[in-house]
């Protein structure tokens, strides 16, 4: 087993720090952005131009494809640097690019060239969170036109953005997998309200309400066949599982850093609080939390482009990484102390930033569930 | 410092009056017949031989000519100012005499025969001592290692041979750079990122008046924001100065900059946080926001 | 055309210890290309782009160092086809009369080169003579402080950073130009460029291959210590409240 990095990584990794260094938004442009709940969209648009923005799109559509372990390790980067990364968006572009008629593959690319994020995904609903089969969102044909009816909740990118992948169901397809169909939806058209919900962390993106009160959108809107929008759905999320794992163990870095370097500096009773026990065992503990993390997510990922299945994994991974990362938030607040309660320290906000982490692509519960019967069908297997 | 020996022979070359005069200064010490060429500013009466050339010659198309000067006299010494064209001269003079040229020196003096300077090396982490061979030795001085020299005796004057040069001048463009010596400067006030507005550095140049001190700054403030000219960035890649009094406000006392200005005889620091490096390299210093003990201070004095 | 961009491999000065003796200890510092001279490849870039057929190639002289692979595909990550080095044991006891010797003698080597781009000054010593020197042993027409270079035919136009102006200049090519160490912003390596970095050929030389043995230096190292610090007294007051104690101790200073 070979645990190192490759140099080729470790030299993207460096200029993506090179490049974070010199692109000319610094620390205070994001703490603004994120106080004021703004999207960074200039921050996006030099991220776009720049060599780390299309990263896992597709070369014909002017990416770079890297192996999954390469992206997870920019990702982390991206995080631990506390800048946002364009990784996602790329994966659902891809799956535009897939799926979508020629029309919206140019609709898409062009925003991409502007700079600008492209689409919301616009799956969740009041109803159908973790639950799937609550989704009413309905698209009805009428006069050679598509109504859509239904309300969206926790979308993010609402409002930064001006179009929506949206999850519409049609009620007299059984079961509800296969009544499930994909439209881009402009944001703009009338029939549309959105409504900023207000996060306590992760503020720099938005989430939104999206009321979808009859609107009016094409045939030509229909993304992919219709009846098979939960498939289409499917083919990235174990990866976006992965993705949002490597996200939350750079924020736990971040914070970590700031909380091991105070404990040298900060005195008390006469010497650096890194010299009491109980300090102690909070930096060892989540310098191991960390360690255990990067190798379980590095394995996955590795796994991943040898073309193994990520079934159990993903959900593993997810659960394992973000759970940790969330207590070593919590624990680099505590180091902290007073200033660990306040907005001036980095770990405050990464201790908001990562609350969500256990909660949105698949809530802790969720993969429990989705862990769970495989391993014990496996089980059960072995011992006939 | 107590010169043992000296050369016969020293060439100076600057481009201006200023570092000229601190160049002759130097060049008493070392040799015996001083020749020197000041590109501008009035003719200095110091030295045996003043070197004339016309007026409308740019000084880098008088390299060539300097350098065959110098291939012709064959001088022990070469001392030059820190100028960009200087330093191509250097370099030009250390090739043919074999040598490399003892680099923005703070100290100079004969020692075994040869040429002895020391100036900084590894982003001011150290000093270096450096030996060059005589005859043949090149030096480019850094600004204020040698007092500047008193008008004397007249010079002779001679026209400096003029070679072809291959490199031609055809135009100037106008820079935006104010015309400041903080080598002469007593006081010396510092601004650095403590200062997070232009308008703040209002507060900095109050006080500088309150103690009639030169404003200077960190390299952040001048090549990274902007906000003041590189002709007043101290550090050591910039100015390297020593005033009788160095304030250094809003500064964390990072050593690139620092290196710029530890000969000050008394360095006093103002700085919002308790933990920067400033205040274990200061003789007095205050732990406040300049925003706050900027005003307050140019009340009291 | 042919353009060769130099570079010196320095170790990270954050990475320093001091020993007891004053003497700098470098055993534990990570290596890199100099900022400079990551300058100076990407003006070299700059130039060669505006030049139908032309290529940059890199140049470095120094010890094992410069076979790092992980430094080698760092620097060549940033644009240059290939590149060579020059690789002696002694390399770190060089200056840069010597060093310029050794350049010169492969640029010779090499053949045809047009234009020899060096960063202003190298990471670690920072004299800033070597590009000077190096035109000077061509004997080609040098100039250093260059902010913006342009080819025209068989000529090179610069624009130069003075203390006073920007002065814009010609001479005649083949030429040596150093950069102002703000000349361009080097670009960012991505995937691609990194991964194409490994495979690009660097040729390494010893000195033993280099046609004319480089000159010693008349110039001498006598010593490089870390200067023992100037005690301060450290008076320092806490809060705008000891205002008035710190303006005392300052009359008093003054």
């Amino acid at each position: 087993m070979d645990f190192k990095i490759t140099d080729e990584q470790e030299l993207l990794l460096e200029s993506l720090e090179e490049w974070i260094e010199g692109c000319g938004f610094d620390q205070r442009y994001f703490d603004e952005h994120w106080e004021n709940a703004q999207f960074p969209a200039e921050y996006y648009k030099a991220l776009f131009e720049s060599p780390f923005g299309k990263v896992g799109l597709p070369e014909q559509y002017g990416g770079t494809e890297i192996d999954f372990l390469t992206m997870v390790l920019l990702d982390e980067k991206f995080a631990e640097l506390g800048r946002p990364s364009l990784t996602t968006t790329m994966l659902n572009i891809e799956d535009i690019m897939m799926f979508g008629s020629e029309e919206q593959k140019k609709a898409i690319s062009d925003k991409v060239d502007e700079g600008r994020l492209p689409f919301a995904l616009g799956f969740t609903e009041p109803q159908a969170g973790s639950d799937s089969n609550g989704y009413a969102c309905t698209a009805t044909r009428k006069d050679g036109k598509v109504y859509i009816n239904g309300h969206k909740s926790f979308i993010t990118n609402a409002s930064d953005t001006d179009l929506m992948l949206t999850m519409t169901r049609d009620f007299s397809v059984e079961p509800a997998l296969n009544a499930m169909s994909l439209w881009m939806v402009p944001l703009n058209a009338p029939g549309v309200k959105i409504e900023p919900m207000h996060k306590i962390g992760q503020r720099m993106l938005s989430m939104c309400e999206v009321y979808l009160d009859n609107v009016e959108v094409e045939e030509t809107d229909l993304v992919g066949e219709e009846g098979k929008g939960f498939f289409m759905l499917m083919k990235n999320f174990e990866i976006e599982r992965v993705l949002i794992a490597a996200t939350a163990l750079g924020g736990a870095k971040r914070a970590y850093n700031e909380a091991v370097n105070y404990a040298n500096e900060r005195i008390q009773f006469g010497k650096p609080i890194g010299q009491f026990q109980l300090i102690q065992k909070m930096i060892v503990e989540m310098t191991a939390k960390i360690k255990a993390c990067e190798a379980f997510l590095y394995a996955t990922a590795w796994k991943y482009d040898q073309g193994e299945s990520l079934r159990i994994d993903s959900a593993l991974v997810k659960y394992f990484v973000t759970r940790l990362a969330n207590e070593i938030a919590d624990d680099c607040v505590q180091i902290m102390g007073g200033i660990g309660y306040t907005e001036d320290s980095i770990s405050s906000k990464v201790w908001r930033d990562l609350r969500t982490a256990r909660i949105g692509g698949g809530t802790d519960e969720i993969l429990i569930h989705a862990a769970s019967r495989p391993i014990l069908k496996e089980f059960a297997k072995k011992s006939r | 410092m107590i010169i043992m020996a000296k050369v016969q022979t020293v060439l100076v070359v600057a481009e201006d009056e200023a570092r000229a005069r601190e160049l002759l200064s130097g060049a008493q010490q070392l040799g015996e017949q001083i020749v020197f060429y000041c590109h501008q500013g009035a003719p200095i009466n110091a030295g045996g031989v003043r070197l004339t050339a016309s007026a409308d010659k740019e000084f880098t198309e008088l390299i060539a000519s300097l350098a065959a000067f110098v291939e012709g006299e064959k001088p022990d010494v070469v001392l030059l100012s820190g100028s960009q064209n200087c330093r191509l001269l250097a370099g030009i003079l250390a090739a043919k005499r074999g040598t490399s040229a003892l680099c923005d020196v703070q100290t100079l003096s004969i020692e075994d025969d040869q040429l002895e300077g020391e100036r900084m090396v590894y982003g001011g982490a150290a000093n270096r001592v450096e030996r060059a061979a005589l005859p043949g030795a090149v030096a480019l001085v850094a600004a204020a290692a040698f007092p500047p020299v008193e008008d004397g005796a007249t010079p002779e004057e001679r026209a400096l041979p003029l070679v072809d040069s291959p490199i031609c001048v055809v135009g100037t463009e106008e820079k935006a750079v104010e015309s400041v010596d903080l080598a002469s400067a007593k006081t010396l006030v510092c601004v650095g990122r403590g200062f997070g507005a232009e308008e703040e550095l209002k507060l900095a140049e109050d006080f500088a008046r309150c103690v009639g001190g030169e404003i200077g700054c960190t390299r952040p403030i001048s090549e990274g924001e902007g906000w003041m000219s590189s002709a007043r960035y101290v550090g050591v890649s910039g100015l390297m100065l020593k005033p009788d009094v160095y304030f250094g406000l809003g500064i964390s006392g990072q050593i690139q900059h620092m290196v710029g200005v530890s000969g000050a005889r008394v360095v006093v620091a103002v700085n919002k946080d308790p933990k920067a490096p400033i205040f274990d390299q200061c003789d007095i210093g205050l732990v406040a926001s300049v925003q706050e003990a900027l005003p307050l201070l140019v009340d009291s004095l | 055309m042919k353009i060769v961009a130099c570079y010196k491999l320095v170790p990270e000065e954050q990475d320093l210890t001091v020993n007891p003796d004053q003497t700098l200890d470098f055993s534990h510092a990570s290596w890199k290309v100099g900022d400079y001279d990551l300058t100076a490849i990407e003006m070299a870039m700059r130039i060669g782009e505006y030049v139908d057929g032309s290529e940059v190639v890199l140049l470095t002289y120094g010890d094992d160092i410069v076979c790092d692979q992980k430094l080698k595909k760092g620097v060549y990550a940033r644009g240059p086809q290939m590149g060579y080095a020059v690789k002696d044991d002694q390399a770190g006891q060089t200056d840069p009369f010597h060093t310029a010797g050794v350049l010169a003698a492969a640029i010779r080597k090499i053949g045809d080169v047009d234009l020899v781009v060096c960063g202003e000054g190298s990471g670690d010593v920072y004299s800033q003579q070597v590009g000077p020197i190096l035109g000077a042993m061509l004997s080609l027409p040098v100039v250093n402080a260059v902010k913006e270079a342009m080819v025209e035919v068989e000529k090179l136009t610069v624009k130069r950073d003075l203390e006073e102006s920007v002065e814009v200049a010609e001479l005649p090519l083949p030429a040596v130009i150093s950069s102002t160490s703000e000349a361009c912003k080097p670009r960012i390596a991505g995937m691609k460029d990194i991964l194409a970095a490994g495979k690009k050929e660097q040729v390494v030389w010893t000195m033993g291959d280099l046609d004319d043995e480089p000159a010693s230096s008349a110039k001498t190292m006598i010593s490089t210590l870390a200067p023992l610090k100037k005690e301060r007294k450290r008076e320092v007051f806490e809060g705008v409240d000891s205002m008035g104690e710190f303006v005392e101790a300052l009359r008093k200073a003054m």
